[in-house]
């Protein structure tokens, strides 16, 4: 029995021990952890390591380690981080993550960030407002601007020059160029797009609500949605989902489209036009090169109010627990410095966009036609999917409910008006922003 | 007196049985720390109004349940085709399952490799069982509509995912196409340690094999069949990944079942004490249903 006792000691000791020794940091060094949620794929992983390498080559005391998240557990995995007082360092959130946590309490104002770049005029090298804009909350910024995720339209050039079409630069001109190109005879659909009850149906009804005047927000961040900002916003549902549900020139099932399943339908060459991530390109260059000569990517469309494309600003952002502020800021400031994530921008053409205007000099994005259409005639009309307004944290659970969603998905498989979808939506973002309230005021 | 004497019986217990209960102490550290804590801990947070930063819970009694069942169209609506999913996916597999089991038990050639690839479906993890279907269920590119089409039984793709009636039932097929293989492995162990004498005294009787299936199989199952539907109807009521990822909920929030309901409240909305109210309504839900079930299908015949 004794003998037992004392093997059952040692062995939990060695344990313990082991525990101990794995978790112990290098001697006089700092350790980052550095959690990222666009690192996908093996040469983005593969720049992110080089690039890591570079760090720890000017920066040998500062050891920082990433992780990438994958998309799936990405929400729960942070929040869960959070409750738990665990979050990494330092952090590549999604869109509105900044400031969710930031309405927790987790994350650093990182005011005096910005307070140095407006001081070098690096704030002004900022694509857009809008991009650091939306991390600005109750008198703080909660995170800096690092990558962009873009949303745009691909079309086939070969198949408009044969019919003779200029390329659309407004709605009606749209509208007559993917009726002109609608071709069921060849199986070629005249648009396709991801309308099914994904967050990509959302994000692509962004544009057009705005370039109608409308909006989910107001300017200072008041939900108008189905209010003010009803009649725009219906006049652009009804016209994103015109082309389904009565001009009948997508393919039938979009309703139940997420975006790969839309984008393997461009790429085999059976859409004219269509509605994609800035990835579009990556997969074009890579699956089908034969066909990326006859491709382009559209000017953002002018509306009956405005011209604008949508584009989401990824943040960088720290966690409130860290224990070594200054060194995670130094990290930050280095990723974002000019140049410095160019390798990860050129890893994968057209998945990551640079924030800093002049990094869009590099010879790069002239190399390819695609890039350098979205550089000339998408980027300078970016806007976020809260603008007008500046930093709402309640946008995460709104986006992430998919509640801007939910309007195109209803309408294109019939289940409601576009009046009733609009209103529908609003009324459970309405929800989001009672509880919200609820929660400060307590 | 007495007291003392039982304490020192206790004692003596221990002592005897000591490295007993040593080897059963990390299982019940286990089930301690990972299900009596954090089950309390939900019923607790679902009398809070905490939320995922913690600082401002406030205790509000049972405020998030009163407005769960007053008010909330989005759960009872989520708690229906829950509860219609459930039923129907559980009467699915049994019935599929116990078609298998009753083929697979018979004397055929090749048995032991049609027993082999019944197991594929459950062995594949549910994320890649939905990235499969969602691409067999593609209106242009998919499987099915190119077999059923090749078939000439088709002239139009068939919107297996955008129609809201039709997507509720696809998924339903996936789930059954799942977890069948359990149900029917399940089955064909029980059907296998049924005696052989019963089927011959029922033979001798002029029993047919239909009646011997219902009059000797199935009342001989029913423990099996008890054990693997409550299983079945568990982890149906409990099931997220195949449909978030197959259809995100949609279309139209058609396939929105109340765990993913949840899953939204508690990770986007970040109220996780109305969350966890909504969380344990289900697991009174199952609790009261496993009752039910198991004391109408336990009690001895009148």
């Amino acid at each position: 029995m004794r003998k037992i006792n004392t093997a059952l000691l040692v062995l939990v000791s060695c344990v313990l021990l082991a525990a101990t020794t794995l978790s112990a940091a290098p001697s006089g060094k700092v350790n980052l952890r550095f959690w990222t949620t666009h690192i996908y794929g093996p040469e983005l992983e593969q720049a992110m390591k080089a690039l890591l390498d570079e760090w720890h080559r000017e920066n040998p005391d500062i050891v920082v380690t990433y992780e990438n998240i994958p998309g799936g557990d990405v929400q729960a995995k942070f929040m869960t981080a959070a409750k738990g007082d665990s979050l990494p360092d330092i952090v590549d959130g999604w869109s509105y993550q900044a400031l969710q946590l930031a309405q927790m309490g987790k994350v650093l104002p990182l005011d005096d960030i910005y307070a140095q770049w407006t001081k070098s005029g690096e704030l002004a090298d900022i694509v857009s407002e809008s991009a650091y804009r939306k991390f600005y909350w109750k008198g703080h910024y909660w995170g800096i601007p690092w990558a962009l995720d873009i949303r745009v339209i691909a079309y086939r050039k070969d198949l408009l020059e044969k019919k003779g079409i200029p390329v659309p630069t407004t709605w009606e001109d749209f509208e007559k160029a993917v009726l002109a190109l609608h071709d069921p005879k060849n199986n070629i659909y005249g648009l396709t797009h991801a309308a099914g009850f994904f967050h990509f149906a959302g994000q692509t009804f962004v544009p057009f609500m705005v370039q109608a005047g409308g909006g989910i927000l107001n300017k200072d961040g008041k939900l108008v949605f189905a209010t003010d900002n009803f009649e725009a916003n219906l006049k652009a549902l009804k016209f994103m989902t015109s082309f389904a549900t009565v001009h009948k020139v997508t393919p039938p099932g979009i309703g139940s489209y997420d975006w790969d399943d839309s984008c393997a339908i461009f790429l085999a060459g059976r859409a004219a036009f269509s509605m994609e991530r800035g990835n579009v390109i990556t997969r074009l260059l890579t699956e089908r090169p034969d066909l990326a000569p006859n491709v382009r990517i559209l000017p953002a469309l002018k509306g009956p109010a405005a011209r604008v494309a949508a584009g989401f600003c990824n943040p960088l952002f720290i966690s409130a627990d860290t224990k070594y502020p200054a060194e995670a800021k130094k990290f930050i400031l280095w990723l974002t410095d000019k140049g410095h994530s160019m390798a990860l921008f050129k890893a994968r053409p057209g998945q990551m966009w640079p924030v800093r205007k002049s990094d869009y000099k590099d010879p790069f994005f002239k190399s390819n036609h695609l890039l350098n259409d979205v550089v000339e005639g998408v980027l300078p009309y970016i806007v976020d999917m809260a603008y007008p307004a500046p930093g709402v944290p309640e946008m995460g659970a709104i986006d992430g409910e998919k509640m801007f969603a939910a309007p195109v998905n209803d309408v294109i498989t019939g289940t409601k008006t576009p009046e009733e979808a609009l209103k529908a939506a609003h009324k459970n973002m309405q929800r989001v922003f009672d509880e919200s309230k609820a929660t400060q005021t307590r | 007196m007495g007291r003392v004497r039982g304490l020192g019986t206790a004692r003596k217990r221990l002592r005897r049985h000591r490295i007993g209960y040593l080897l059963v102490l990390p299982s019940c550290l286990f089930v301690l720390g990972f299900i009596i804590v954090p089950l309390f801990r939900g019923i607790l947070l679902s009398l809070t109004t905490e939320e995922f930063g913690g600082s401002r819970a406030m205790f509000v009694g049972l405020a998030n349940y009163i407005s769960l069942i007053r008010s909330d169209a989005a759960f009872w609506q989520a708690m229906l085709k829950t509860l219609i999913w459930a039923i129907a996916t559980v009467t699915t597999v049994y019935c599929v399952g116990l078609a298998l089991a009753t083929l697979l038990n018979q004397d055929i050639r090749g048995r032991a490799i049609f027993r082999s690839l019944l197991l594929i479906p459950w062995v594949i993890p549910n994320i890649v069982v939905a990235s499969i279907w969602r691409w067999m269920y593609h209106d242009q590119f998919g499987f099915i509509n190119s077999a059923l089409s090749g078939l000439r039984l088709i002239s139009q793709p068939v919107q297996w995912l955008s129609n809201p009636t039709l997507a509720f039932i696809s998924v339903i097929m996936v789930f059954v196409w799942k977890y069948t293989p359990f149900m029917t492995i399940t089955l064909l162990a029980g059907m296998q340690s049924i005696s052989h004498e019963y089927y011959e005294a029922a033979q001798i009787d002029g029993a047919s094999s239909f009646q011997s299936f219902l009059y000797v199989t199935l009342p001989l199952l029913k423990p099996v069949s008890i054990t693997s539907t409550l299983l079945l109807s568990i982890w149906a009521f409990n099931h997220f990944d195949i449909l978030y990822v197959l259809t995100g909920g949609g279309p139209s929030k058609a396939t929105t079942l109340l765990s993913i309901e949840i899953y939204n409240r508690a990770f986007f909305s970040l109220d996780i004490g109305y969350a966890a109210a909504m969380g344990c309504m289900m697991l009174l839900g199952l609790l009261g249903f496993a009752v039910f079930y198991l004391k109408s299908y336990t009690q001895p015949a009148a």
